[in-house]
């Protein structure tokens, strides 16, 4: 991207990347880095025409989410390819901001 | 000429012969020497197709390598017999006869219908995988493994046959000029003010094992070329710079989209084969590997340079060790290269021809 001076980098982070969840350690602060990661990079890219972001996408009905919680109703969760449409119409829209942390709420509205 | 029998480590310097047609000499170089012989507003033009893992197997004794995605989306295939990857080509056991509408199961989700047999061959057949859209990338990506030959000592991860820039999977095998072009020498080159242009080609498959067959390839492969890079390799043109392919499958998805005399953009299907008579409408320059004659790869090469001068530098490769096929060292065949070089820090020893 960068040698091609253009692009977008989105990073798939989580809400546990700013709320302490009991025992989710490891996985809470590699999702804090990934944040702080992809803010660097809209930091270092910007000059090369390349935009970094990263999107909170919500509770998703997968795999992992039901090998770590087995008794949540996945009627309640959003499905990946809803939040996935999202995420392409924001990677499409010049007014994603570079550098932004976006949170997709459970009907795959951003904010 | 001994072959590179994996993928290069960093303490293995890659060799860069190079040929200057119009001095008719040739030089001894590195890899590294590259960016020294591009002059700023030239272009260097890469493949940036991605390789996808191509060999799928049915049984013990059916291998399938894909050739070429058609139109209508199935593909061009060919079958192998007994054996493995580790076996030269041309020693694996005759594949059975496959006929329309056989069912083939690749396992791991992948599976396809014969549609028709080739008229020139029973190994060539059309196959139409039986899943589609992601449920197809995915089961192909977990039931094929790299098209790799016996030279190799191991077996090739999916990694190991991409280039640092790929981008869509479309290549069957790896486009190997571009292989050595890491990311530290590319940014070398682009601060030398020289522009960087992409195309999209599906390289194809190399060998087939059977020489009557290997005398159809390359087979028609697709090409696009964006608007973008079209405009930029045009302004190269037009202020006098020099078009430098990355890799023979470069050459022809360039001279295919230059065949009206004006670089177009667009998405083709070519079966363009280059020899000693063509003449070149874009490309000035070449970067590739060592090819021997009597292959599709050196006739492609004779459109740059003679043949008397491409025998002799290749003798000579041959002679100090240089190593071909995908792994091995380059070649950067170049008119004027010997006058670029003078004026540059590189010392390289150039030699005549005759």
């Amino acid at each position: 991207m960068a040698l091609r001076e253009r692009g977008t980098i989105v990073h798939l982070s989580s809400d546990a990347s700013v709320n302490a969840y009991p025992h989710w350690g490891a996985y809470s602060v590699s999702k804090a880095a990934l944040d702080q990661l992809s803010r660097l990079w809209a930091a270092e890219l910007v000059e090369r025409g390349v935009r970094s972001f990263s999107v909170d996408p919500g509770e998703m009905d997968t795999q992992m989410h039901s090998a770590a919680m087995p008794d949540a109703d996945p009627k309640t969760l959003a499905r990946p390819e809803v939040v996935a449409v999202r995420i392409a119409a924001l990677i499409r829209s010049a007014a994603t901001a570079n550098g932004s942390r976006i949170v997709i709420d459970s009907e795959g509205a951003a904010s | 000429m001994k072959s590179a029998a994996g993928p290069r480590q960093g303490q293995d310097p890659e060799r860069l012969l190079v040929i200057d047609p119009r001095a008719d000499r040739f030089a001894d170089c590195r890899i590294a020497d590259l960016p020294d012989f591009l002059a700023r507003g030239d272009a260097l033009v890469l493949n940036d197709a991605a390789t996808l893992p191509a060999s799928l197997r049915a049984g013990p004794e059916l291998e399938l390598r894909l050739m070429s995605e058609l139109d209508d989306g199935s593909w061009l295939a060919l079958s192998l017999g007994r054996g493995d990857q580790r076996m030269p080509t041309e020693e694996r056991g005759a594949p059975p006869l496959l006929t329309v509408g056989t069912e083939l199961d690749f396992g791991h989700g992948a599976s396809a219908r014969v549609r028709a047999v080739d008229s020139a061959s029973p190994r060539l057949i059309y196959i139409e995988f039986q899943q589609q859209g992601a449920e197809l990338w995915q089961a192909l990506y977990r039931a094929a493994s790299p098209i790799q030959y016996a030279y190799l000592r191991a077996p090739l991860a999916l990694w190991d046959v991409q280039n640092v820039y790929a981008a869509r999977p479309w290549a069957v095998e790896l486009p190997s000029a571009g292989k050595p072009l890491r990311f530290e020498m590319l940014f070398r080159i682009a601060a030398r003010g020289v522009t960087l242009a992409w195309v999209t080609h599906a390289a194809g498959l190399s060998s087939t094992g059977d020489a009557a067959l290997d005398a159809r390839l390359p087979v028609a492969e697709r090409s696009e070329l964006s608007e973008e890079n079209a405009a930029r390799l045009r302004t190269t043109r037009a202020r006098g710079g020099r078009i430098i392919a990355v890799g023979t499958s470069v050459t022809r998805a360039l001279e295919a989209a230059s065949s009206s005399g004006m670089l177009q953009a667009g998405l083709q299907r070519t079966d363009l084969l280059l020899g000693p008579r063509s003449v070149l409408r874009s490309c000035a320059g070449l970067l590739t590997g060592l090819h021997e004659p009597g292959t599709s790869h050196f006739s492609l090469l004779e459109a740059y340079a003679p043949r008397r001068l491409l025998e002799r530098a290749f003798q000579h490769a041959e002679q100090q060790g240089y190593l071909q096929h995908e792994f091995g060292d380059s070649c950067l065949i170049l008119q004027g290269a010997l006058s670029q070089v003078l004026s540059a820090r590189t010392a390289c020893e150039w030699r005549r021809a005759g």
